[in-house]
């Protein structure tokens, strides 16, 4: 990305945080928003509006905390008037994704507590540090290592679990 | 495999990659859009509120300051918010009213507030009256922690106060204190009587004098708060205030104070002397200029008994007790039902400032059930207390005098040797023991 052109040091300050844009798009495609550009064009705006609030030297886990917190108001404005089984299940649907996760994975991922599943891709898809992904949550370092140890122990025997499943005789027979 | 997992779910991630965040020139666009509103004009908006909401929150702030509001009318707590600052040194009249404040072990636990409780940066003027000299009289108040408030009268003809605890917790309907500016002349009671103080029944909300001629003055009162000069009409015997009365928003009366100046105390009854022989129960010497304390009793002339400790060394020996005092089943004033203490125990001293020299002993009475008493020292040692009709005397030993040694417990044992009563002596009491200690100097402590 070319960079804007910024005259006041208001807005040079904030270059430094436009310059996440890209990541942040990505965040909100991976987490299945329809309108990714959209939420990292109004994450940027937050983040004008309250410059002074933003870490410079950092600005990554203060965006994605913003741009979750604006695609969890997206999910609610869609679905008011209806009852969702798990607010943040929106959070996660690799069926909008191309390419898609594999069976197993795909289980695994729904079948964890939203925070759990969020500590893992935060550090997984999005690339931070425990320390950056601890930011972006609003936790402290220490209970997001807690949190992180205790998503990876059950996504593990969620896996686990899932390769020891018999496989299906018909397909068995169609291996021959 | 729970190490694995990161490891996979990096393998599948999904492909979003920063490439698809758009064209550079889209992003340079939508910096100057972002940029080009002012931040200033775009801070924060504050929440907005449905109506449905904003009507529940309204309803919740009603119900909770509805009764607060009532609450601070009735028992007047915002009187301090309202009043304006006193000059220091009432601040120091407010603090120098109150009883100096000591350690747990320095003397039984304190009744009423101390100069600690005193709330500082509380004191108000509450009240204020122009008095026939042409001075102006203030009333000042100050919260205190233990609850309610202490008040004083600056400016009248001469200065006081006193204090009252919380409006719950006050049984009387109106806390009143009067000055007097000397006795009275030609027929007079008092010379500027002025009366003074708050109003401490809930819903109260005026206050009426009432003469003994019949006559009455309404009191003007400001958030519950009063200070009078009583009309000099009314200075004259047989015009006297005889009753405050308190009355509700109706005019009901809801509540009086009897006599606020005191001039019709209550008879009492005639004191019982002793009659017949005295004999002497035990004698101690005191250790101190040859003198002798002596337990002596004899027959009241009402059928009751009589005891009394004479020091020899001191003039100021209590009196005679008789009566009901130091009747047969319990050392109990007549009329009293309420069951005593099994042993009522006094410690007594002369202690002569930072002069060394002087005496301690113990006086006191035990109930039927006492079968021993015993002291008990900070060093661990025991000394039986002998009783004498159960009543004794003790002389402390100078060896017991110095901290560490000195008497700490009293304990009481019935027939079968159990403790049935116990109490702390303080022995880390100031000044209590005749050391001649520099820190004493200037407290010399003599009670017979």
């Amino acid at each position: 990305m070319s960079d804007p052109h910024a005259e006041t040091p208001d807005e040079q300050r904030f270059l430094r945080v436009f310059r996440q844009l890209p990541a942040v798009t990505a965040y909100a495609r991976r987490r299945g928003s329809p309108d990714a550009e959209a939420i990292a064009a109004e994450t940027m705006a937050v983040a004008w509006r309250r410059l002074d609030a933003v870490p410079l030297a950092d600005p990554l886990p203060w965006l994605l905390g913003t741009a979750r917190n604006l695609l969890l108001e997206q999910y609610r404005a869609a679905q008011r008037g209806r009852v969702p089984s798990h607010a943040e299940d929106v959070f996660y649907d690799p069926r909008l994704e191309p390419g898609g996760l594999s069976p197993e994975l795909d289980a695994a991922l729904r079948q964890l507590s939203p925070s759990d599943r969020e500590a893992l891709l935060l550090i997984a898809w999005e690339g931070l540090t425990s320390a950056q992904a601890a930011r972006a949550l609003g936790v402290s370092a220490v209970a997001f290592r807690v949190r992180l140890h205790r998503a990876r122990r059950r996504c593990g025997a969620l896996l686990a679990a899932s390769d020891l499943r018999p496989i299906p005789q018909t397909e068995v027979s169609n291996g021959r | 495999m729970a190490a694995d997992v990161l490891d996979r779910l990096r393998r599948e991630r999904p492909a979003a990659e920063p490439a698809d965040a758009g064209d550079p020139a889209d992003a340079g666009a939508l910096f100057a859009q972002i940029v080009a509103v002012r931040r200033d004009a775009n801070a924060p908006r504050a929440p907005r509120f449905p109506r449905r909401r904003l009507a529940l929150v309204l309803l919740a702030a009603l119900a909770i300051a509805a009764p607060l509001a009532i609450a601070a009318r009735t028992t007047h707590v915002l009187d301090f918010a309202l009043g304006d600052p006193p000059p220091t040194p009432v601040v120091q009249f407010l603090d120098g009213m109150l009883q100096p404040a000591y350690g747990p072990k320095e003397g039984p636990p304190q009744n009423g507030p101390t100069r600690q409780d005193i709330v500082k940066g509380s004191e108000r003027v509450v009240a204020e009256v122009r008095l026939r000299t042409g001075k102006t009289a203030r009333l000042y108040a100050v919260d205190v922690r233990t609850g309610g408030q202490c008040f004083a009268a600056i400016g009248g003809p001469f200065d006081g106060g006193s204090c009252v605890p919380g409006p719950s917790k006050w049984r009387y309907p109106v806390a009143a204190a009067a000055q007097m500016g000397g006795a009275g002349r030609a027929g007079t009671f008092a010379k500027n009587p002025v009366l003074y103080g708050r109003i401490t029944k809930i819903g109260a909300t005026s206050l009426v004098a009432r003469y003994a001629d019949l006559s009455s003055d309404v009191i003007p009162t400001r958030n519950g708060w009063f200070l009078f000069e009583v009309p000099k009409a009314h200075w004259l015997r047989g015009h006297e205030p005889l009753r405050l009365d308190v009355l509700d928003g109706s005019g009901r009366v809801v509540g009086s104070m009897k006599d606020p100046f005191g001039l019709h105390p209550p008879t009492s009854p005639k004191p019982e002397h002793p009659s017949g022989v005295q004999r002497v129960l035990a004698r101690e010497s005191l250790g101190w200029k040859g003198a002798i304390l002596e337990l002596q009793s004899a027959a009241g002339d009402r059928g009751h008994r009589c005891v009394r400790v004479v020091n020899a060394h001191s003039t100021n020996t209590g009196g005679w007790m008789c009566g009901a005092v130091v009747a047969q089943t319990a050392p109990v004033s007549e009329g009293q039902t309420t069951t005593p203490p099994p042993v009522y125990f006094e410690l007594h001293q002369l202690v002569r400032g930072a002069t060394p020299g002087g005496y301690v002993y113990a006086r006191g009475w035990v109930g039927p059930h006492v079968a021993s008493l015993e002291i008990r020292f900070q060093d661990s040692t025991v000394a039986p207390i002998p009783l004498h009709d159960r009543l004794f005397i003790y002389v402390v030993p100078e060896a017991h005098w110095a901290l560490g040694t000195r008497p700490s417990y009293v304990i009481a044992r019935d027939r079968s040797g159990r403790a049935i009563f116990r109490r702390f002596l303080y022995p880390a009491a100031p000044c209590a023991y005749p050391l001649g200690e520099k820190s004493c100097a200037g407290r010399f402590i003599t009670n017979g």
